[in-house]
């Protein structure tokens, strides 16, 4: 009896036990296979978005580099030539022609004058070499210079000196991003004054581009840039996103804002 | 001592006020939550009038000295409504499963009480065949959510929690009431102590119950049925 005893009470606790094993390895399976489906769903958005960011950075390096040959080009060919036209045409003894040939030469002088000064301009414009020697803030201050030159626009620059170039490739983003943004204030936006600040903090650079005109708002910033006319947008998103920053478009009773942050990091770091 | 014997012996009964509460304050919106809240109500009337009749039964008539049928209604609510949440949440193949193993279930212990046993005594054979119904559908389900790869984040879900819930309870009783019998006449003692054991994991089941109600409202509407 009372092996019969010993028995029944070994069999109900060998049962349990088992019985628990079983379930508690059933749990224990599903557990660590959703783990490794979660693991498995984040490596992949993991790569995708290194994907994307591979495909923004190969676009923007090319379009960087197609820049820097037509600026080339521009500057050792084509600026080449016309200074050589310019002196040939200087070579032609200007005294000795007629009223109307003089008119001619004299015009012919200032167009060609012209072209040179629009080559340079262009040339400068797609490869900024202040950019390269003398750093992202003169390269701002210099185009701000440039473009409101000869116009009633009030402009202005407050930036922090700093900061200094970490990365060389991320300067020119951050250039070109504040060259569209300001073209495009200049063209749609009516202003009669802008500012542009920037400011490190830590180990972000904070710039902030204020403007009195007629300003884009978040939402219409966002609808625009997936649009077939928004490409200029495109590239500024493509551009921040590379960065690793962000881009707000805000605006108060005084006028419009635009904040960027962008981390900075020293070259070759991730 | 006594009390705590006295809290164990009720545990059948308050333990499931601890989700009955939770229903009436918090009212679970969710229709998939549905079979679980009946099920909460039945077995809380069901437990009740069973501790009612236990605790006076020197004072009850003859024909009310018997609380058995509670348990044994108690036991078939259980299996239809978990097996109806099963319906509810599982994928075809496992709901197809449920339905034919619940008919037939419904099928046999009609026929059982029908033709061999009578329903005012404890049915052992009722409770086996309640762990095995709701231990296979219940780890079927699991097995079968393994390969399902549009369950993100399963074991976050309510229904996770549902399927720990009955499956540690169903697996720590099934051996239980499989030799209970045998270990009240063998070894009473050890009886007594598996039967407590059965309690503490009832216990255990309905505050892994609660925190399932309270994770399917948790989530955001637009994701429930």
């Amino acid at each position: 009896m009372p092996n019969n005893t010993d028995n029944i009470k070994f069999y109900v606790i060998i049962g349990i036990a088992v019985m628990l094993l079983l379930v508690v390895s059933v749990l224990l399976a599903v557990i660590f296979n959703q783990r490794k489906k979660s693991q498995h769903r984040s490596d992949l958005e993991k790569l995708r978005e290194q994907q994307q960011n591979q495909l923004i950075e190969a676009a923007v390096r090319s379009e960087e580099t197609e820049r820097h040959r037509i600026a080339e080009i521009l500057h050792d060919e084509i600026g080449a030539i016309l200074s050589s036209a310019k002196l040939h045409l200087q070579g032609i003894k200007s005294e000795q022609l007629d009223e109307k040939d003089h008119r001619n030469y004299e015009k012919g002088k200032e167009l060609l004058n012209d072209v040179i000064q629009k080559v340079r301009g262009i040339s400068h414009n797609l490869h900024s070499n202040i950019l390269k020697e003398f750093g992202l803030n003169e390269a701002i201050r210099h185009f701000v210079k440039k473009i409101t030159q000869g116009t009633i626009l009030n402009a202005s620059t407050s930036l922090d000196d700093n900061y200094v170039t970490a990365n060389p490739e991320n300067d020119i983003s951050i250039y070109r991003m504040v060259q569209e943004l300001i073209n495009n204030i200049l063209k749609y936006a009516n202003a009669s004054e802008f500012f542009i600040t920037s400011s490190l903090v830590g180990k972000e650079l904070n710039m902030v581009i204020f403007h009195n005109g007629d300003g884009l708002s978040q939402q219409q910033f966002e609808e625009l840039r997936y649009q077939k006319e928004g490409l200029g947008l495109k590239n500024i998103q493509n551009r921040i996103i590379l960065l690793r920053g962000s881009i707000h478009f805000d605006a108060n009773q005084e006028g419009y804002r635009i904040n960027i942050h962008v981390p900075i990091k020293q070259e070759g770091n991730e | 001592m006594k009390i705590f014997n006295l809290i164990l012996n009720t545990s059948e009964a308050w333990a499931l006020l601890i989700p009955l509460v939770y229903i009436i304050l918090k009212k679970p919106h969710s229709k998939i939550l549905s079979p679980l809240i009946i099920y909460v109500i039945l077995a809380f009337v069901f437990n009740t009038m069973a501790t009612i009749i236990w605790v006076f039964n020197k004072q009850m008539p003859e024909y009310l000295n018997n609380n058995n049928v509670f348990y044994n209604l108690h036991s078939i609510a259980r299996v239809i409504f978990f097996s109806w949440y099963l319906i509810k949440i599982a994928d075809p193949v496992v709901k197809k499963t449920a339905r034919i193993m619940l008919g037939l279930y419904l099928l046999t212990v009609t026929a059982n009480f029908i033709f061999n046993e009578s329903i005012i005594f404890l049915s052992i054979r009722l409770f086996i065949a309640e762990s095995i119904i709701l231990l296979s559908l219940y780890i079927f389900y699991l097995l079968r959510s393994l390969r399902d790869d549009s369950k993100t984040n399963f074991t976050r879900e309510a229904s996770f929690l549902v399927c720990t819930g009955i499956l540690l309870y169903e697996a720590s009783t099934f051996f239980v009431w499989l030799f209970i019998m045998e270990l009240a006449v063998t070894d009473p003692k050890f009886g007594l102590f598996c039967l407590d054991l059965y309690k503490i994991m009832f216990v255990i089941f309905c505050l892994i119950l609660t925190v399932a109600f309270h994770r399917t409202e948790k989530k955001p509407a637009s994701t429930l049925d």
